[in-house]
């Protein structure tokens, strides 16, 4: 939520006298998270019924869909409630990735308020993948207005040449292995990061053995590996 | 937690819903600009003057003559009885279509007043220019006409009304006696919908059903009013579903003005009764502004209008914004998120610590009483209303 300009004091002459008069000017409306997508009207319920598994009411879901353009500062209560306006959030992502992506710096920014709204940093993190679909290695910061940009870690994304098989992930001494069509978490602390790839099922730019340096964080590494 | 959480200050949207008795200026607009005005600044009209006269803006009405006759469109104008150009009254031969050797005969007649504008020989359709009729503009209103805009065929007159705010609405702004179908939360099919509510402003409660609209604008109901509407039926009406209120500027011959939200949701507990004492009145209702306006009709009211003053034309159609104010024990609060949405009530209490809502967010909970039942509402979740 946008909280800005205080209430202001104003004097005014009254006919004979002077009186003083205490005008607020009014507060601006609180906004929420979904303020910052002008284009979320774009957004269908074929869309989100999508990431639903094609489950919902058609009807419901355009009315939630609504109410949540009504009432952008809403806070979602159950997990349901929060799972839903992640959905939503990945088609709005969707409307103005340039926002969210840079391609040429290959970064992903989320917003710091955003982090506020989803608690689950990695939740948020895998819908922001899941909608910029960045390929490679991309690094994911929170963007903050005081505190500037803050590394979370970073998306790796090779590209899968075999339904099946295993990628193989070595951060210093550890050992990891992912299997193909999933995603999968791992840790890595803050700052730079070696890592050595593996794999006869998918390549990172364009190699099957590599070893590279890419930025790690509370977040970790996102290895995905989904079609 | 979400920034602006901290005890010092619960900032939460509020937004107004119902303006009781007012002065202020309302818009009657002339038929037509050509039309002639019988009104001047200054002087004082009752519901029942005329403020002006004019002729109904023409239109076009479209006949499918290729399905009325079943022959191809190319021949539809040898069919065609009037040439093109000229006038032709309601229930006059149109066209003519033999069957059989000429043994049977198919018979279309014009169903308005108009002139025979043109032939789409692609579509097999008839064009027909609707003549323009004359028309009376009624004030509806108490009042003093406090300025004309002839350039685009204005008069404002300032009157004394309540105004009922809605949170969304499609259609431009009409007038008609307000009807109410049901109550506050009940469904309306179109079997409440009869021909009798013609030229009326139906309040539909919790939502009007799609069949119900239909009917609605095949009736001539001018207006509706109601607490919910489902995304996609409005979308029809507006061309989208809404980011705010002031984007849609379509009309599909029926005003509608939604209280509450998208789905089935009660005409809020400020708002319903408000409507019900007007009911059988004049109303203005504008739904690209959302607003319903409900003209006090007393007589006496014209004292407190004659005694207030307003800037000559105060009229903006604009719709009250929200702004951020500090929640406190007492206030009238409205919730505005499932599973409660449109829930109206008191603010009896508020949390001073923090509590973890199952979506993991943490948040000051709000107790709200109502008239049932009382609830929980995490604060942001609510709107104070008034």
């Amino acid at each position: 939520m946008k909280l800005n300009a205080p209430a202001s004091w104003r004097f005014c002459r009254f006919p004979r006298k002077f009186k003083l008069v205490v005008n607020y000017t009014l507060m601006p409306k609180l906004t929420g998270l979904f303020d910052h997508f002008p284009k979320l009207n774009t957004v269908t319920a074929d869309m989100v019924t999508a990431w639903l598994g094609g489950k919902a009411d058609a009807k419901l879901l355009e009315n939630r869909l609504g109410n949540r353009i009504l009432y952008p500062s809403a806070i979602p209560c159950s997990a349901e409630d929060i799972n839903f306006d992640l959905v939503i959030l990945r088609e709005a992502v969707k409307t103005q990735p340039q926002d969210f992506i840079n391609q040429n710096l290959r970064l992903i920014y989320i917003p710091e308020e955003f982090g506020q709204f989803f608690p689950d940093l990695r939740t948020l993190a895998v819908a922001f993948v899941d909608a910029l679909k960045p390929r490679g290695i991309t690094s994911i910061v929170l963007k903050s207005a005081t505190l500037g940009l803050k590394n979370l870690g970073s998306v790796i994304k090779p590209e899968v040449i075999s339904p099946s098989g295993t990628i193989l992930i070595r951060i210093h001494d550890q050992k990891y292995e992912v299997k193909v069509g999933c995603l999968t978490v791992i840790p890595a602390e803050s700052g730079k990061v070696d890592i050595n790839f593996q794999s006869r099922a998918a390549k990172l730019l364009g190699k099957d053995n590599a070893t590279l340096e890419v930025a790690g964080g509370k977040l970790g590494l996102l290895v995905d590996t989904r079609g | 937690m979400i920034p602006g959480d901290n005890m010092d200050a619960l900032l939460v949207n509020s937004r107004l819903r119902v303006c009781k008795e007012q002065v202020l200026h309302i818009r009657k607009r002339m038929p037509s600009l050509r039309g002639k005005v019988h009104v001047a600044v200054g002087q004082e009209v009752s519901p029942g003057d005329i403020l002006g006269e004019g002729q109904t803006q023409v239109g076009f009405r479209t006949i499918h003559l290729t399905s009325e006759l079943g022959v191809d469109p190319k021949q539809v104008a040898r069919h065609l009885k009037p040439k093109i150009g000229q006038t032709i009254f309601q229930g006059e031969l149109l066209a003519e279509g033999k069957y059989l050797f000429g043994m049977r005969k198919k018979l279309i007649t014009s169903p308005v007043d108009g002139v025979v504008d043109c032939i789409d020989e692609e579509k097999g359709n008839l064009r027909l220019k609707l003549v323009p009729k004359p028309s009376k503009l009624i004030s509806g209103v108490y009042g003093v006409v406090d300025a004309l805009d002839e350039a685009k065929g204005d008069i404002i007159i300032r009157t004394l009304a309540s105004v009922v705010y809605g949170i969304l609405g499609s259609g431009r702004e009409r007038e008609g006696i307000i009807k109410i179908v049901g109550s506050a939360g009940d469904l309306i099919s179109s079997k409440q919908i009869t021909e009798s509510m013609r030229g009326s402003i139906i309040v539909g409660g919790g939502m009007v059903l799609p069949e119900a609209l239909q009917k609605s604008a095949a009736c001539g109901v001018v207006g509706i009013i109601s607490g919910g509407i489902n995304a996609g039926d409005f979308k029809a009406m507006a061309g989208e579903v809404v980011k705010t209120v002031q984007q849609v500027w379509s009309d599909v011959g029926l005003t509608i003005m939604v209280t509450e939200g998208f789905g089935a949701i009660p005409i809020g507990e400020d708002i319903f009764p408000v409507l019900q004492q007007h009911n059988g009145k004049y109303a203005f209702l504008d739904g690209h502004q959302a607003r319903l306006i409900l003209p006090i009709n007393d007589p006496s009211s014209m004292i407190c209008i004659r005694k207030t003053r307003l800037p000559a034309n105060t009229y903006t159609g604009g719709l009250p914004g929200a702004e951020a104010v500090d929640l406190k024990v007492g206030m009238t609060v409205r919730v505005v998120y499932s599973p409660a949405l449109g829930f109206h009530g008191l603010v009896e209490t508020i949390d001073k610590s923090l509590t973890a809502l199952p979506s993991g967010i943490k948040s000051y909970m709000v107790g709200v009483s109502g008239r049932r039942q009382k609830i929980q509402v995490p604060y942001q979740n609510l709107e104070v209303i008034g």
